[in-house]
């Protein structure tokens, strides 16, 4: 299991997860496939954004349930989903800012 | 989602036959039961077909099996698909029966398994397709045994008594030059360790069994084919009715995920196991592929990607009594057919009543062990235990 939390706002977060292949939009964990999980809208979407704050759940917070496949696959998946952060137009990035 | 060619075997067992129209919205396929398919006109009922992997009649499977089947294709890079089969003994039966037809002539390897030697002398011969044997290790040699009626070679490596390792692509070759089938009962390596179809083979044989179900509780076989004879496989297996539960392929598909972390533990078990009977006085050899006394243990260092948990070991002198007490004393062993469960296994084995053309010489008796999950140094312990009797 692994966190981190994307520099950019809701749309880099969102270009990210839907710019994956292998990685699930899933909220469980510990299984033989990898999942990602944006636990501010998924698993703690029940919250207040104020008590979300306080404990962490950023919106820029991205969980990692990693499975069983090559790392070296995963690792690519990863970089499609920056990738498609990247692929964001010009007009977009300055809102990310 | 769909594999690529390009992805490591580790992600094709997480990801393989997980389409989205088979798994809807679980991870794995849910587990279909059907025999009767409803379709909603004449005209659909009409335009479907006994193809694997569409909706027409239990049969032909249910979303369960198909996801199965297209899992285990994805693991053989150039295999066009996959059937499965009610157990590795029929997996090897079908194939072979829709290669040969009378007048035909098959070699098989010398150190084959039991049961499939067995159905060569009984119902081959029956149908009038003669069984010549040949030397596993034969490699390239095998060309000046290729005659007329020659119309396949089956292989088994390695063989899962003697564990002799086959030369598969000069034996593929010289069948390839003379336009004879190749058939390999892959059971040991499973394609996580050998690719078989790349390596030749046209069709690869599994008892999943053993590796893929991996926790000793179901029955069940699979051919894997080559490109160019899927079709007319998938043809002729077809009439022979042959059909897997959807509750045994889910139990397999299930296996079939944690199959790379099993087979990389089952290894290193075995190795260190192994590496250290080699020492002990009371043992004269291992047999074990991964190891350089074991025969064409340089095949298998050229082709392999590792090893399992299978292998065997002949005593120092001794006799079948002393190896009976020798068996019965384990206790972290059981004494059972098949392997490939999580748990380890000791049986006693006497290749030299099952070869023809090869002569099997040994200092003594052989035990089979299959290790398992467990803490090699409690399985050493225990074998240690049973050697100072011996």
């Amino acid at each position: 299991m692994v966190s981190f939390r994307m520099n950019g706002g809701a749309e880099a977060s969102a270009a990210f997860l839907a710019g994956l292949r292998l990685t699930t939009l899933a909220s469980s964990l510990g299984g033989f496939s990898t999942l990602i999980c944006q636990p501010a809208t998924m698993t703690h979407r029940g919250m207040p954004d104020e008590a979300q704050e306080k404990a962490g759940i950023h919106r820029n917070l991205m969980r990692l349930s990693v499975g069983l496949e090559d790392a070296g696959d995963l690792i690519a998946d990863m970089q499609s989903g920056f990738d498609a952060v990247a692929a964001l137009t010009g007009d977009d990035r300055d809102e990310l800012a | 989602m769909t594999g690529k060619e390009s992805e490591g075997v580790d992600t094709k067992l997480v990801h393989g036959g997980r389409r989205k129209e088979w798994t809807g919205a679980a991870v794995n396929p849910p587990v279909w039961h059907a025999s009767t398919i409803l379709f909603d006109t004449v005209a659909e009922m009409q335009a479907a077909g006994p193809t694997d992997g569409t909706y027409y009649y239990g049969r032909h499977g249910t979303p369960t099996s198909w996801a199965l089947a297209d899992a285990l294709t994805a693991l053989e890079p150039g295999a066009a698909g996959t059937k499965l089969f009610p157990s590795g003994v029929a997996a090897v039966a079908i194939a072979l029966l829709a290669v040969l037809k009378p007048g035909d002539e098959l070699l098989m390897t010398d150190n084959a398994y039991g049961p499939t030697r067995a159905f060569c002398e009984k119902e081959l011969r029956r149908l009038g397709i003669r069984t010549r044997y040949y030397d596993p290790l034969i490699g390239s040699g095998i060309a000046a045994l290729i005659g007329e009626q020659t119309r396949a070679i089956f292989l088994e490596s390695p063989g899962s008594l003697t564990f002799e390792v086959q030369d598969v692509p000069a034996i593929c070759a010289a069948a390839k030059a003379r336009n004879v089938m190749t058939l390999l009962d892959n059971t040991w390596a499973t394609p996580y360790f050998f690719q078989a179809v790349a390596n030749g083979i046209d069709l690869s044989i599994v008892s999943c069994t053993k590796y893929v179900g991996g926790h000793s509780d179901l029955m069940l076989g699979s051919v894997t084919a080559a490109e160019g004879c899927w079709k007319e496989f998938e043809r002729r297996a077809q009439t022979y009715g042959q059909s897997v539960g959807p509750d045994d392929a889910a139990l397999a598909a299930r296996g079939l995920r944690t199959l790379g972390v099993r087979l990389e533990r089952h290894q290193d078990n075995a190795l260190k196991v192994a590496r250290w009977l080699a020492t002990q006085p009371q043992v004269a050899r291992v047999l074990h592929p991964a190891l350089p006394d074991c025969p064409g243990h340089a095949h298998w260092a050229r082709d392999y990607r590792g090893s399992s948990g299978l292998f065997a070991f002949i005593f120092n002198g001794g006799n079948v009594q002393r190896r009976t007490q020798f068996i019965e004393q384990l206790e972290h062993f059981g004494l059972g057919y098949s392997w490939g469960g999580f748990e380890s296994l000791a049986i006693p084995a006497d290749p030299g009543t099952t070869r023809s053309v090869t002569k099997w010489e040994a200092e003594g008796p052989l035990v089979r062990l299959h290790i398992g999950l467990e803490d090699p140094d409690d399985l050493i312990a225990d074998l240690e235990r049973a050697l100072s009797d011996y």
